[in-house]
């Protein structure tokens, strides 16, 4: 396990993409190593295993299930997020020393709204971002500096003041391919997150 | 539990061989935080475009 890993189980749809830039942009700032479901493979890889492998990885964990909602046709739950949730809770518990080691931070968009459909996970560290970025940044930063004890993690409202910018550059800086922000995959998202912040911040 | 020695084989299979990994560091930040450099290759572009997408956006030389 990686104690500089930290493992993000969100959605990974269009309307939450400036929310998922945020929390790569907020643990990149603050000295750690992003890991997602959306990192590159070599194509051989069974899904459920590469999410275990990378769990496994991570010393922390960044969950959103403010997503879990019914949409598509038939209307149904989007689970995934739940699901690595679990595993995340399950590992600690049930891993080898090293693994109980493991800490995590849960997101929903209002407090206690979680009750209603996921009671259990009640006693967890369970904070509302009230779908606004900046909440979610500044408590991501706050629990990153808590839970490593790294001093170094700089306040939440200075990262969230160099994402706006990062995000006002960032068409600028694709402009020459023609590409739009949502066009980018993890790898390329990770790589002008990590090379901007060593030029401007 | 005793685990039997064919799930034993299997975990082991599982095992992650980043568990002993030492992060590089790409650059250190104004305030002292050590920007770690990204562990895979961006997809679209080569690091070299990034740096001097970058620059450019900076209004830096690359």
């Amino acid at each position: 396990m990686n104690s500089e890993d930290v493992f993000i189980n969100c959605p990974f749809s269009d309307d939450y993409d400036s929310f998922f830039k945020a929390i790569l942009f907020t643990v990149i700032r603050s000295g750690f190593n992003p890991r997602c479901a959306r990192e590159e493979d070599d194509g051989g890889d069974v899904r459920f295993d590469k999410i275990c492998r990378i769990i496994e990885d991570c010393k922390y964990g960044i969950h959103d299930i403010s997503k879990t909602d019914s949409d598509g046709d038939p209307p149904l739950p989007r689970f995934n997020m739940p699901l690595e949730l679990g595993l995340f809770l399950g590992a600690r518990k049930y891993g080898d020393a090293e693994q109980s080691l493991k800490k995590a931070i849960i997101f929903d968009r209002e407090a206690y709204r979680y009750q209603k459909y996921i009671s259990d996970i009640s006693g967890q560290d369970i904070h509302a971002h009230n779908n606004d970025v900046d909440p979610l940044i500044i408590e991501v930063a706050a629990w990153l500096r808590r839970a490593s004890k790294r001093k170094t993690v700089p306040g939440g409202t200075a990262i969230a003041d160099e994402y706006a910018v990062f995000m006002k550059n960032l068409p600028v800086m694709l402009a020459a391919r023609q590409m739009q922000p949502q066009d980018l995959t993890y790898d390329d998202d990770v790589t002008f997150i990590a090379e901007w912040l060593v030029r401007n911040a | 539990m005793n685990m039997p020695l064919i799930q034993k084989s299997a975990a082991a299979k599982r095992r992650s061989t980043s568990g002993t990994r030492r992060p590089e560091v790409l650059g250190v930040t104004k305030d002292g935080v050590k920007i770690l450099k990204p562990v895979r290759a961006p997809t679209n572009f080569t690091v070299e475009e990034v740096r001097e997408a970058v620059a450019k956006a900076l209004g830096k030389s690359a």
